[in-house]
């Protein structure tokens, strides 16, 4: 069955990637054509509603995604603009400590202010440090390769400082977003201290497995990525990059992450993938598409997003308590989204 | 991401031993089965328990009680919004003696699981569950001792910290046909959840990613027929055949550590504050004074 989802994978995605639907399409039918939202009254989205609905159960066990579907006041190309400049530090309620961008190729500087985050009075950064300080070349619940671990033990040594944890984690940080941006997955490091090792890339994959219809509609961008096969097709799609702290389920986490823009006609198509997270779970990604809406004299965006992420604690989760993990990760999103649209009330 | 184990809704406390080959049976086919249906998900449940609780102070007071539980259920996903939940459950208490003149000796139950899990709305979620079964003394499959309890829950999830929960249980046969619940999960701290939910409600410390210390309370009640001949041996005849609730409060401290992804294992110790045989037709009720406990349980998942 899984070669068989990988083939209408293939099959779908090849040959239609390149594809570029008309000029002024028209939202509404184009979301049906993939989303999960029967129903759309661009009224009641400009008027501030937000749309959600849980992803179906996955049959890969580390999975989850969710679905939203909003608006916002301006034109899709400044909808794009404000939501790579957006700075969730702004939203207490999202619990993002630090987000930051970084240069292509990327330098090590790019990670120098890291250590003036992690202030140990805060209880999930102390985890952070707890978890940092336990780490030995054997043992860690941290994410990461064995040769990382042991040389994260060595480097943070026995009485470390906030300074110290931040250069020895710049480091760390440093090499995984060197090495996605020179090769992407195929140099991305497997999470060895799992039951058995963890591929972030091979989770994403297994992900978009799931989801084959917006796998299809988001070809180009999942290609650009590695995820899909026929990169060097969409070459000229240049991603940007950033770093992340923020708190994941109540522990301090960094994430790398990468995104992928491009214009498609009208409107526009956009992939946020955190290909590196130090923890709490493996990998994530959020899927955007932004078209223009117009009702009467009121003109905006129509924003449809669907974030998969991939974690462990869900390996083993039962019935319910996996129908409540995709309520919770909707909800949480839909906070996201309440802090976004937010942000355009404010100059 | 979010800990779940907030979301727990199956009762942690249905101890066992008569259907331990039938299940392990059933366990290990459902894998088979599951890889076979191909497009079918399937989660799997097992919880064990078992537990002693220390002498009486006085002489008329149950001694002793052993109690022992065994639950599997297993459940695929029907729709995108229902889960089907079916299993087998055995749950036994022995009273060695001493023990009040009334107690039996065994209160025992083995019962079918049916049951469903529903998403009502965007942040409803409801189970229903109905455990038709025989629920006896020592001669469970004597006379009429079929029952078949029904519990429903529902819960209100707020965000990834907070979640309300509304419980009815339908035991016609029980004194108390109908008993709702109010409960709620609440991570008010980094390291600390309030976790409120019937039968065990705790205050939750997380130690460590894999070590969980908790205080809190347990109850273990049920509704059982005594057999035929149980009054005439004890020159009451108006209990034979009488029906008998069962109810046990707890409370103590105890640890719950999450040896593998898929298996947590507890160990809790305390005081039993209260037990309680009520023949409550024949208003004849026979109590117990406090005494230590100790309970194990195991809890997989696949």
């Amino acid at each position: 069955m899984r070669r068989l989802f990988i083939f209408l994978v293939l099959v779908l995605c090849s040959p239609m990637c390149m594809a570029v639907p008309a000029q002024g399409s028209d939202p509404l039918a184009g979301l049906k054509k993939f989303g999960d939202f029967p129903q759309i009254d661009v009224k009641r989205l400009l008027a501030g509603e937000i749309l959600s609905q849980r992803g179906s159960l996955m049959k890969f066990p580390n999975g989850i995604s969710s679905q939203l579907c909003f608006a916002v006041p301006t034109s899709p190309a400044e909808t794009v603009k404000r939501l790579n400049a957006w700075d969730a530090n702004r939203c207490p309620s999202l619990k993002v400590y630090a987000s930051h961008g970084l240069n292509d190729p990327g330098e090590l500087k790019d990670f120098n202010s890291l250590y003036l985050y992690l202030d140990p009075a805060k209880r999930p950064v102390r985890w952070f440090w707890d978890q940092t300080q336990a780490t030995t070349g054997r043992s860690s619940d941290l994410n990461l390769t064995q040769i990382e671990a042991l040389e994260l033990a060595r480097c943070v040594g026995k009485d470390p400082t906030a300074k110290t944890i931040g250069s020895c984690w710049g480091k760390l940080l440093f090499a995984r977003a060197a090495g996605f941006q020179r090769s992407g997955f195929s140099s991305s490091l497997p999470y060895e201290f799992d039951v058995e090792p963890i591929n972030p890339a091979s989770h994403l994959r297994a992900l978009l497995l799931e989801q084959i219809l917006i796998a299809h509609e988001f070809a180009p961008l999942l290609q650009a990525a590695g995820l899909l096969p026929g990169g060097a097709a969409v070459s000229h799609i240049r991603p940007s990059y950033y770093w992340r702290l923020f708190q994941a389920d109540h522990h301090a986490t960094f994430s790398l992450g990468a995104v992928y823009l491009q214009q498609v006609g009208d409107h526009y198509q956009e992939l946020d993938l955190e290909y590196y997270v130090s923890g709490t779970y493996y990998a994530s990604a959020t899927l955007y598409e932004i078209w223009p809406i117009r009702d009467g004299g009121r003109t905006g965006s129509l924003v449809w997003c669907n974030v998969l992420c991939s974690a462990p604690v869900l390996r083993f989760a039962t019935g319910i308590e996996r129908l409540a993990t995709g309520v919770i990760l909707t909800l949480e999103f839909k906070k996201f989204v309440r802090c976004f649209q937010e942000s355009f009330k404010t100059p | 991401m979010h800990r779940y184990e907030g979301m727990d809704m199956t009762n942690r406390f249905f101890p066992v031993f008569s259907l331990v080959p039938l299940l392990v049976a059933a366990l290990l086919a459902m894998p088979v089965g599951a890889s076979a249906a191909g497009s079918t998900v399937v989660s799997q449940e097992l919880d064990i328990a078992l537990g002693y609780a220390g002498q009486g102070a006085t002489r008329f007071d149950p001694g002793s009680e052993l109690h022992a539980g065994l639950k599997y259920v297993a459940s695929p996903q029907v729709t995108n919004d229902l889960l089907l939940r079916w299993g087998a459950e055995w749950q036994r208490f022995t009273f060695p003696a001493p023990r009040p003149f009334t107690v039996p000796v065994t209160l025992q139950q083995v019962n079918a699981i049916i049951g469903f899990d529903y998403q009502l709305a965007e942040q409803w979620l409801m189970r229903a569950e109905l455990q038709p079964g025989v629920y006896g003394d020592a001669g469970l499959f004597e006379g009429q001792r079929f029952d078949a309890p029904l519990t429903m829950g529902f819960a209100y999830l707020i965000d990834a910290d907070l979640q309300w929960f509304f419980g009815l249980r339908v035991d016609l046969k029980s004194q108390y046909p109908v008993f709702p619940a109010l409960g709620v999960r609440w991570k008010f701290a980094d390291l600390w959840t309030l976790n409120l939910q019937l039968p065990e409600p705790r205050l939750e410390y997380d130690v460590n990613s894999k070590l969980q210390a908790y205080f809190g309370a347990a109850i273990l009640a049920g509704t059982f027929v005594v057999g035929d001949h149980f009054g005439t041996d004890r020159n009451l005849p108006q209990l034979n055949h009488a029906t008998l609730d069962y109810t046990e409060l707890r409370l103590g401290p105890g640890f719950s550590w999450k040896a593998r992804p898929n298996l947590t294992l507890e160990a809790a110790a305390g005081y039993q504050l209260y037990r309680s045989w009520d023949f409550f037709d024949q208003h004849i009720d026979a109590t117990g004074h406090p005494v230590p406990y100790l309970q194990f349980a195991c809890h997989a998942r696949f």
